[in-house]
């Protein structure tokens, strides 16, 4: 009997056992229980995104049917009998295809990260809630009204994405949530569209810039902080070419080891968050119009490319939208219902950053006897205390307190009070901005919109039919009381609050200029006599100094040679530079004699077979870091094994500037002033170094360090070879990343890209929209449209987009006119 | 034989219908039904595993005839870090889970049984 008892417990608790075992997560994998089940494990991914020839979807919600086609590129064109079918039939599109990538996006927006994933993600939230970006979008969802057609709109998208939520059994969630072992999505709101909205806002304007020149005016000096990081830069073509000096004197709070410390435990934690930019980051952007007096076709031509970090699922969704209100093709956000850069029947427009000072930092003044308490306007005043309640995955709920005073949240860890205003915490409009651009068919229509595009400041370039070619700076530039935005500021003096805004009237705009073009590329928006103070963190000047080179000598222009120059790999400084820089090489064997023939044959484009181009872009860094690094050390910054300044990121937008003066100063130095005691090396107290010494240190070095890595036979130096593209997925998996393909462009080229080694960031969207005939318009983006990488659209605009080749932007007024052959699926929607 | 093939087609059927909300673990339960019957463990684990491990396989088949369930399996392996020459070993692993939860259950149903019989001699 014993027998028979122990073996049966001894099965039993074996099959229990067995049973736990694949309950359990192992190690970063989900149980294998359910992962492997046939019914609610990763099989049933097998269907994501995946689309029948003809399709019919009952959806409960909708005012009359909707036809939708995708065509062979799987771009869907909407057919709706009013704006609100539409926009839920977007809605329920991005979710049939990127839920997932909608998800984690909403989550990254609005600092519920932690709650899918577990407590690996809490800091990212912790600094998410304490920035506030769905307080931020509470308050602007507070401000509209939502019987405004925009905001039905979007209620509508929302409806869209939560029918197909509901139409889908908690088993055939897409693969990540497999992977992440989570079986429920929670429904869509406005909240989650407008807070994602904010994040795009906040993505594009973020900046710790404030933070970095008040260390450096500490430890070099205002006055030098300002003769190396001037308002007006050498060699300069801003956007609008003309307007009115209006400089102020760089001030900042006096230094303390507290500041110090705060700021240290601000830019510590927005390391931890991700949020800090990076050498080799990319947020550039590039966008042009021409007049039909330069065009082959007598019609304007407009292009926009907008450089972003790369990623798939792709940021963007390429849709047509056709209803009796509305024909706008273009890309979305992934997670909103509008067209973002684009065009309707009659006008296009595309963005690029201004790269504006729109976020400000305070030191305030805490009461010793009540720490929620602040000075400011003679008084103590309360904060605001909101409390953040942060859920983990498989822990209990974080309480993340955040204090907030007029400024904005504090930011700072250290108990010392950094509070940072940012123009996005306001109500801001753009959503509304967006479905008037969509609906836009002239230039008013088009003003009228740019007034609610607040946040973040943007170039938007136009085009139309009737011949019209312009340029806004659109968005909300603040003003203050006194001084500018560049160092942290005195909170309890309220000597640089922000009293009001540039009135929109005021910003910096051009329209139809004799030039016959209109440029901007992250570029100073406004020249030097513009009245206002704007900001100071434009990208170096060479796109547009190339993408100006090209629109003034291109005329006629075709849609060819547009697309040339989005694609073109022109490195302008090597222009300027290498000519001088060369004069101060003598070979030193026959390698070198070998490099320097090949630099001074090259005609500076970056292409993928170029040698030139390899040695270049690293010669260039070497040579900014040779000459700038020594005067650093000296001031106490300490710089890691990399060469970057330790725990800092990079300053400005665009990570190529690194913690260095921008590089037309330095482009100054080298053509103008040889003797610069800059490039003095600090370090060599007993010697006073020249350019061309600090030229011929840094190209040994490149030397020698381009031999460790590809080897002494320079024919093994081809740009191509490792200067490649790098896609990562969301989830950053090897087998759902894309890499390794050959692509020409630097940091410097219209074609943006890193400067050597991967690129992860670029042209994130191609367009290029041909006026002589709005459906022969061209777009593109290394990606695809679906978010499933075992569908063949996860990743088929990448060979596209790395030849710089197109697909056409089909334009159909009716379904009938879109040809059978370009016809993937059909999908009718009807009321329920 | 003459039970044994019935009570295999019963246990997949089982096994399958129980699998269709996505109840992996009422796997043992299906065996065990299985070994309960039989009463021997060395065939009841066998048809406890074979039927529910023929089961998964149905609807592994059903994937693999409707949708791109190579491509899938592909980038699954990928996941676990295996070539791509691997790609069937998530197919593998899930019928040996699927036959050791079967089997398992149906060893355990098996002697279950015994027990009976004894408590019901013993009064």
């Amino acid at each position: 009997m014993r027998r028979d008892i122990i073996k049966f417990v001894a099965a039993l608790i074996g099959t229990l056992l067995f049973l736990v075992i694949l309950a359990l997560p192992l190690g970063p994998l989900p149980a294998l229980g359910p992962l492997l089940s046939p019914v609610g494990g990763f099989w049933s991914a097998a269907n994501d995104g995946q689309f029948k020839s003809q399709e019919q979807i009952n959806a409960a919600g909708l005012k009359a049917p909707v036809t939708v086609l995708r065509d062979s590129y799987a771009i869907p064109h909407i057919f709706a009998q009013n704006d609100e079918d539409a926009a839920y039939a977007a809605g329920w599109l991005q979710a049939k295809e990127r839920l997932a990538q909608l998800d984690l996006q909403r989550r990254t927006a609005a600092g519920t990260l932690a709650e899918l994933v577990g407590p690996d993600a809490l800091k990212d939230d912790e600094f998410t809630r304490d920035i506030g970006l769905r307080r931020a979008a509470e308050a602007s969802l507070a401000k509209m009204d939502p019987n405004e057609p925009a905001m039905r709109a979007v209620q509508a998208y929302v409806n869209g994405v939560n029918a197909y939520l509901n139409s889908i059994e908690p088993n055939n969630l897409p693969l990540e949530y497999k992977l992440l072992g989570v079986k429920q999505v929670a429904p869509w709101t406005t909240l989650d569209v407008m807070t994602f909205a904010k994040y795009m806002g906040w993505d594009l304007a973020s900046s710790f810039d404030d933070l970095y020149m008040t260390t450096l005016v500490e430890k070099i000096g205002a006055q030098k902080v300002d003769e190396l990081f001037p308002f007006d830069r050498p060699y300069e073509i801003p956007i609008v070419p003309s307007w009115p000096p209006n400089e102020t004197p760089l001030t900042s709070v006096p230094a303390s080891p507290q500041l110090d410390a705060a700021i240290n435990s601000i830019m510590s934690h927005a390391a931890q968050a991700g949020m800090l930019h990076h050498p080799g980051d990319w947020r550039g952007s590039n966008n042009w119009a021409i007049s039909g007096s330069r065009s082959d076709t007598g019609n304007p031509i407009l292009a926009s490319d907008p450089h972003l970090g790369y990623q798939l699922p792709s940021l963007w969704y390429a849709v047509h939208i056709v209803t009796p209100d509305q024909d706008v093709m273009g890309v979305a956000l992934a997670g909103t219902p509008f067209v973002v850069i684009g065009h309707t029947r009659n006008i296009a427009w595309g963005l690029t950053n201004t790269q504006a000072d729109a976020i400000d930092f305070f030191q305030e003044k805490t009461n010793p006897e009540n720490a929620n308490q602040y000075w400011h306007d003679n008084k103590w005043n309360d904060m605001r205390v909101v409390d953040e309640i942060i859920n983990v995955r498989g822990e209990n709920p974080v309480h993340h307190p955040v204090r907030i005073t007029l400024h904005g949240p504090i930011i700072s860890k250290n108990g010392f009070d950094v509070a940072m205003q940012w123009v996005g915490s306001q109500p801001t409009f753009e959503v509304r901005a967006l479905y008037m651009l969509n609906h836009a068919e002239d230039y008013n229509a088009f003003m009228n919109a740019l007034q609610y595009f607040q946040s973040p400041a943007q170039n938007i370039i136009y085009a139309d039919t009737k011949g019209n070619i312009a340029i806004w700076s659109a968005g909300l530039y603040p003003i203050r009381k006194s001084g500018d935005g560049r160092t942290v500021a005195d909170g309890s003096t309220g000597d640089r609050d922000w009293i009001g805004y540039i009135p929109f009237k005021d910003v910096p705009h051009a329209l139809n200029p004799d030039q016959g073009y209109l440029k901007s590329a992250n570029e100073r928006p406004a020249p030097e006599n513009y009245p206002y103070y704007l900001g100071w963190q434009w990208d170096p000047n060479s796109r547009a100094t190339r993408i100006n080179q090209r629109l003034s000598q291109c005329n006629p222009c075709s849609i060819t040679d547009m697309q040339a120059l989005q694609y073109d790999s022109k490195d302008v400084y090597a222009e300027a530079l290498l000519p001088v820089m060369l004069k101060a090489i003598t070979p030193q064997d026959e390698t070198q004699k070998a490099v320097l023939t090949e630099l001074s044959n090259w005609d500076y484009f970056t292409r993928v077979d170029s040698i030139a181009a390899t040695v270049w872009t690293r010669w260039l860094i070497n040579a900014r870091r040779v000459t700038w690094s020594d005067d650093w050390k000296a001031a106490g910054f300490t710089f890691d094994e990399k060469g970057q300044l330790k725990d800092w990121g990079a300053w400005g937008f665009n990570g190529d500037n690194e913690y260095q003066p921008p590089i037309e100063l330095w482009e100054y130095m080298v053509r103008e002033q040889p003797n610069s005691p800059y490039f003095d090396d600090l370090s060599t107290p007993d010697k006073v170094e020249t350019r061309d010494d600090i030229l011929r240190a840094s190209f040994a070095q490149t030397m020698q360090e381009l031999t460790k890595e590809y080897g002494p036979d320079i024919s093994k130096w081809k740009y191509g070879d490792n200067h490649t593209l790098l896609i990562k997925h969301l989830l950053d998996v090897d087998v759902l990343n894309r890499f390794g393909q050959p692509i020409p462009g630097d940091g410097n080229s219209p074609n943006g890209q890193s400067n050597g080694g991967p690129s992860d960031g670029g042209p994130s969207w191609r367009m290029v929209v041909d006026f002589s005939n709005v459906a022969n318009s061209f777009g593109v983006y290394p990606g695809g449209q679906s978010g499933s990488p075992i569908q063949a659209h996860y990743d088929d605009y990448i060979p596209l987009w790395v030849k710089g080749q197109y697909f056409p932007l089909l334009f159909p007024v009716t379904p009938q006119e879109l040809p059978s052959s370009s016809i993937e699926s059909t999908l009718n929607f009807q009321p329920k | 034989m003459k039970k044994t093939l019935p009570l295999f087609l019963s246990t997949t059927l089982i096994a399958f219908v129980l699998e269709y909300p996505g109840w992996w673990w009422a796997m043992p339960l299906v065996g065990f039904g299985a070994g309960f019957i039989i009463g021997k463990g060395g065939k009841s684990f066998l048809i406890g595993g074979l039927g529910v491990a023929t089961a998964w396989a149905v609807y592994l088949i059903s994937y693999a005839v409707n949708y791109p369930l190579k491509e899938l399996l592909t980038v699954f392996s990928g996941i676990l870090g295996l070539p791509a020459s691997l790609s069937f070993v998530p197919v593998l692993l899930a019928l040996i889970i699927a036959f050791l939860l079967g089997g398992l259950g149906g060893l355990t149903g098996a002697l279950a049984p015994h027990l009976v019989k004894r408590t019901e001699q013993q009064s």
